[in-house]
């Protein structure tokens, strides 16, 4: 990035937000009480900005760009299978927790909402661009709604033996000062992405998605209830019944 | 139900908690018969393991009766008597149709943890922290065992449970370490650890035709039991066990050598306690003085197996022994699920008496007890096995 607002700090200027960073991380650690958090908070911020030689804030300014990635991951079940669960695509907030539903309006339109810890409810209207059946789909969402971005998926033989290549790729804007934060409440859309194709190959193999949400335990300390408030895994909603096909199907039993 | 829980370090209590109910389509739910303590819960509870949470139910061995299963269970019926692996798998995955169980892909809901940690993750484990899927364990009155289709053994002959409860961890363990050591006719195997888990590799070492066994332990009650199974012993407290292995092997070495103790090794030499200032520096996860000696010992061309647990990063690793004797390393948890069906055989044909281990017995309100119990090796404690609903003494 060569945009003006990304260059290189003084060193005055650098030093003073690390300065003012330590400050803060140490009254953090010296008072704790109500402001450790939220000054633990800004004081980190504030010294990695300046180790990485960025004036603090400089991201707001920035305008979102726009961002790609992809994740793959092998099921051991046939491409068509494969393809057939995900197009249903209804059932998809099993797969991905911040999903609440899809709603699918005809062939080509489908409606979605999602939850997101850090920008609440976003809804968004979908499209499908390409469908092959067995072997590709692609999407798109409507203009000025919701998560913009738009996505593909492609089911491919694996090696002999190895069922299916699934590659996700998505294509979208998130401004720049978002995507540090989403990262940390586990919603980076990398993050989003492993997790959804892993709980997707956990209902393709094992026929249901692996949870311990609801099990017993002892009388929990207050650390303890917080620890999965930001997990990039976060329980299933709900429990899932078992993938229809999967008994017939796997053989196993 | 009554439940025992891990707070921290040195601190498990038997609390009252919720009955577990079926999650998911494959669970059953046991009312556990007979659970026991393993070193692996020592390393839980000496605090070397991350990602507990105060309140986690703690246990990995366990049998029990069916009570309750889901609606894909079609193998198991209520009243079932079963014994559990205490590696969680799914059956479908690459991993468990090549075997390798204790790698299953889709058991472990937090995975991503594991992932940043080792690259990719294992199984879930009962009771073994969040980072192996923060299941509730067995050292309870009741357990949710997920893909309970797959995983459970049923006992339907009339042994007693203390007779098939050990085939849910440390006599599979003991057995795959005896198979990773390569055992051929006329071997010599070294093992280093006679707990549980050692006295099991002793014991499968010679069902799988090793010639001699060399124990190596200073408990001196562990190194009488391993004697009986027909080993000799070596009491590591007198130092210099490379010079006696040597001596032991006409100067060849053994042929197959075990680790069956652990992160948590002894120290009775100055590399032991720069491992121990290293550890509780936390400048090293593991303190691999056994693993180091180990490597050490085995002869050129040899097989290392390593069933002791280690966690993260060690110090001062023997690689360049390893490379410049062309040796074998094998370890990993243990693929249980293999091992079930060919081991409750041998039990049944009388080839081995796993009950021979226990030292001690209490009921599951004496756990705490029963912990600091072994941990501490009191009173000749080799391995504890608890009952759920006895009473208090
Ligand atoms: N791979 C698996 O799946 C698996 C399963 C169960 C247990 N384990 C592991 O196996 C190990 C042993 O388990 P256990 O139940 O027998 O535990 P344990 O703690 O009862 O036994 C360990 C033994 O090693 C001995 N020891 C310690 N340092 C030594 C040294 N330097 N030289 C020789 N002996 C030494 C101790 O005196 C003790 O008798 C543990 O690390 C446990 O976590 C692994
Ligand atoms: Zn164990
Ligand atoms: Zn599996």
């Amino acid at each position: 990035m060569n945009d003006s607002r990304f260059t290189s700090l003084s060193a005055p200027e650098r030093w003073s937000w690390i300065g003012a960073g330590a400050a803060l991380l140490g009254y953090a650690a010296l008072r704790r009480g109500a402001l450790a958090i939220p000054a633990a908070a800004a004081g980190s911020y504030l010294l990695l900005r300046g180790a990485a030689n960025r004036r603090p804030g400089a991201e707001l300014a920035h305008r979102p760009g726009r961002c790609r990635l992809a994740r793959s991951v092998m099921i051991n079940r046939p491409p068509d299978e494969v393809y057939a669960a995900w197009r249903r695509l209804e059932d998809l907030p099993r797969f991905f927790p911040h999903l609440e539903s899809v709603t699918v309006r005809d062939e080509k339109h489908s409606h979605w909402v999602a939850r997101s810890r850090l920008s609440g409810k976003l809804e968004w209207d979908c499209e499908i661009t390409d469908d092959q059946p067995g072997r590709t789909l692609a999407w798109r969402s409507a203009a000025g709604m919701g998560f913009k971005h738009s996505g593909e998926i492609h089911f491919r033989p694996g090696p002999p033996q190895r069922g299916t290549r699934v590659e996700l790729r998505w294509s979208y804007r998130v401004p720049g000062a978002w995507r540090g934060m989403l990262a940390l409440v586990g919603e980076a859309p990398g993050q989003v992405a492993r997790e959804g194709l892993r709980r997707f190959k956990q209902w393709m193999e094992a026929g249901e998605i692996a949870t311990i949400a609801g099990q017993p335990h002892g009388p929990r300390t207050r650390l303890a209830e917080l620890a999965p408030l930001f997990s990039p895994a976060p329980p299933v909603h709900e429990p899932t019944p078992l993938r229809p096909e999967w008994l017939e199907r796997t053989g196993t039993a | 139900m009554k439940a025992l829980c891990w707070y921290g370090k040195h601190s498990v209590s038997v609390e009252n908690v919720p009955d577990p109910k079926l999650l998911n389509p494959r669970d059953a739910i046991l009312r556990v018969t007979r659970t026991a303590i393993c070193g692996s819960d020592l390393h839980l509870y000496d605090g070397y393991i991350p990602t507990l949470e105060a309140g986690d139910i703690l246990g990995h061995e366990f049998m029990g009766e069916v009570i309750e299963v889901g609606s894909a269970v079609k193998n198991l019926r209520v009243g079932d008597r079963v014994v559990v692996p205490f590696t969680i798998a799914c059956g479908n995955c690459f991993f468990c149709r090549h075997q390798l169980w204790s790698c299953c892909d889709n058991s472990n809901p937090n995975a991503w943890v594991l992932e940043k940690l080792y690259g990719y993750s294992g199984s879930g484990l009962f009771g073994y922290s969040h980072m192996m899927g923060g299941y509730a364990g067995g050292q309870a009155q009741y357990v949710r065992v997920p893909f309970a289709d797959v995983g459970p053994i049923k006992i339907e002959s009339d042994l007693p449970d203390e007779k098939v409860l050990f085939l849910s961890d440390i006599f599979p363990t003991g057995y795959m370490a005896a198979e990773n050591a390569g055992i051929q006719q006329g071997d010599t195997v070294a093992v280093w650890g006679c707990g549980p888990v050692g006295q099991f590799a002793i014991r499968s070492a010679f069902l799988l035709g090793a010639d001699r066994v060399i124990a190596i332990d200073s408990y001196p009650g562990r190194l009488r039991l391993a004697e009986a199974a027909g080993a000799e012993t070596l009491d590591a407290g007198e130092g210099n066990i490379q010079e006696r292995l040597r001596e032991a092997t006409a100067g060849a070495g053994p042929d197959g050598v075990i680790d069956a103790v652990g992160m948590e090794a002894f120290a009775h030499s100055l590399g032991g306690f720069y491992d121990v200032v290293k550890q509780q520096l936390k400048l090293e996860t593991d303190r691999p003085t056994a693993l180091r000696e180990v490597i050490l010992a085995c002869r050129k061309g040899g097989h290392i197996s390593v069933p002791g647990v280690y966690g993260g990063y060690v110090d001062k690793f023997p690689l360049g022994a390893i490379f410049g004797k062309a040796c074998h390393f094998a370890t990993g948890q243990t693929h249980v699920h293999r091992y079930l069906r060919p081991l409750l055989e041998r039990i049944e044909r009388g080839e081995i008496d796993p009950s021979s281990i226990i030292s001690h017995h209490f009921p599951l309100q004496q756990a705490p007890q029963a912990y600091d119990l072994f941990l501490k090796k009191k009173n000749e404690c080799i391995k504890v096995v608890l009952d759920p609903w006895a009473k208090a003494a």
